[in-house]
């Protein structure tokens, strides 16, 4: 039983041939003494987590409290899609996900020798933020190991790729707009030309919307991520929102910040695609497939077309497609490569 | 007998003033074909060696990076205690591109 592995900085998204997992990743620390703490949580039901007589609340209750009393701090163990170096009980945290969404894996039997595989993924090194990617990828493999998986990884955008990428022969461009970064990969043939990210996403669109708004950012996501009457392809004259409330200032900041987000990650395409040597040729149009939570946002398709400039991009496009079950659509590319993998194994030993 | 000495004196003069103009042309010869050697061969002798370079106490020599294989610690701290649910379960069969990319992998 293969599993693939999303780590993303604001979900861990587990998938398995028959059931998909997700765990919000992100904390907050109950003040008081430990036992009764744990015992007040496990009475009403609250998943946690205790590390150093501290208790954590985690996952999306931890985020839901962030919001109701505006002078908790919600913690995060990522930061920019990668291990948040400012946060001490990150590790403990992110070891307890990892386990609730993987479980342990099967042991290994005469019938089945093999151990079961786990490919979780890994963000491609960022082109505007001076930090690696192999400390991050050594954590994570070490703790999926812990619970008895043989281990790969793959690149974000190339598990993107393997979902939305197959009918047009593994060639085109993908795009996974995740919430602390946005990972890109340009493939041909299954082979990929070029690959980086961006350390913006969807926590930089909130960020920025809670800054010009003065609203909490668990306030702003919520927003985002709730509201229905949310269209960030809507422009600004026809705008259906009462005017002056906290939600409709919200959501007119949302949308520009959609755009800015989606014009910075194109310039940034153009300019690594003309900057580096030997990418290949694309005599035909390819399609871009994005994936990702950042990009489930109603209308955020139109705004990447809105953004898109078939004139001064170096690559011919066919369509910019929304891949279907945008937010699931890395796991189950790794899923598919874990599936692969174990196949492989099986074949190798018979 | 003053006629005598009067003739006497001119050829004197005469004879002198031969031997001087010889003189002056073997100066004249002797200074532009053998007056110059001397000073070129003081040239030569004390043109100086060009400059060896010799390394420098703190300077040290550029021989690349040598890559190492690191023998990594890495340490994921175990939670103590923890009680967790996941936020969402979606159960069913998922839907994978699996088979197509098997089939792109065996014909590529």
């Amino acid at each position: 039983m293969s599993v693939g592995l999303d780590c993303g900085t604001s979900f861990y998204i587990a998938a398995r041939e028959k059931k998909i997992k997700k765990q919000r990743n992100a904390f907050l620390t109950v003040e008081g003494e430990t036992s009764q703490v744990k015992r007040m949580l496990a009475r009403q039901k609250i998943p946690y987590v205790e590390k150093g007589g501290k208790v954590h609340i985690v996952g999306q209750h931890a985020f839901n409290y962030a919001q109701i009393f505006s002078t908790s701090t919600l913690r995060r163990p990522m930061k920019s899609g990668l291990l948040n170096p400012a946060e001490n009980d990150a590790l403990p945290v992110l070891n307890a996900i990892v386990g609730e969404i993987l479980g342990n894996a099967k042991k290994p039997t005469k019938a089945k020798p093999n151990k079961e595989v786990c490919v979780y993924c890994i963000p491609a090194k960022p082109i505007d933020e001076n930090r690696e990617v192999s400390y991050h990828e050594d954590v994570l493999k070490t703790i999926i190991e812990q619970y008895g998986y043989e281990v790969k990884v793959i690149e974000e955008a190339v598990a993107l790729g393997y979902e939305g990428l197959v009918d047009s022969a593994l060639t085109g461009v993908s795009i996974s707009m995740g919430a602390g970064m946005c990972n890109v990969a340009v493939m041909y043939q299954g082979m990929t030309a070029l690959s980086f990210s961006v350390a913006r996403g969807g926590d930089w669109v909130d960020q920025n919307v809670a800054m010009d708004t003065g609203s909490p950012v668990a306030k702003v996501t919520s927003i985002k991520e709730n509201s229905t009457s949310l269209d960030i392809s809507k422009s600004h004259i026809e705008n259906i929102y009462d005017e002056g409330s906290e939600e409709a200032n919200i959501l007119i900041a949302l949308r520009s910040y959609y755009g800015a987000l989606i014009n910075y990650l194109l310039t940034n395409l153009k300019v690594q695609f003309e900057g580096v040597e030997n990418v290949p040729n694309f005599p035909e149009a390819v399609p871009i497939v994005i994936g990702g939570g950042t990009s489930l946002v109603k209308g955020f398709v139109d705004v990447f077309n809105e953004q898109f400039d078939q004139d001064t991009f170096p690559i011919p496009i066919k369509e910019i497609v929304l891949i279907e079950d945008a937010h699931t659509a890395v796991s189950r590319g790794c899923l598919s490569e874990a599936m692969l993998v174990e196949e492989e194994n099986a074949e190798s030993d018979s | 007998m003053r006629e005598l000495l009067i003739e006497w004196l001119l050829n004197y003069l005469l004879i002198s003033l031969v031997l001087w103009q010889i003189g002056f042309i073997i100066h004249l010869l002797l200074k532009n074909h053998y007056g110059k050697r001397p000073k070129e061969i003081y040239k030569s002798i004390s043109t100086a060696p060009t400059a060896v370079e010799v390394e420098l106490p703190n300077r040290k020599k550029d021989i690349g990076v040598v890559d190492v294989s690191v023998k990594k610690h890495i340490v994921a701290e175990k939670p103590t205690d923890f009680k967790l649910d996941s936020d969402e379960t979606i159960d069913g069969s998922v839907k994978l591109q699996k088979d197509k990319l098997k089939e792109l992998r065996s014909g590529l």
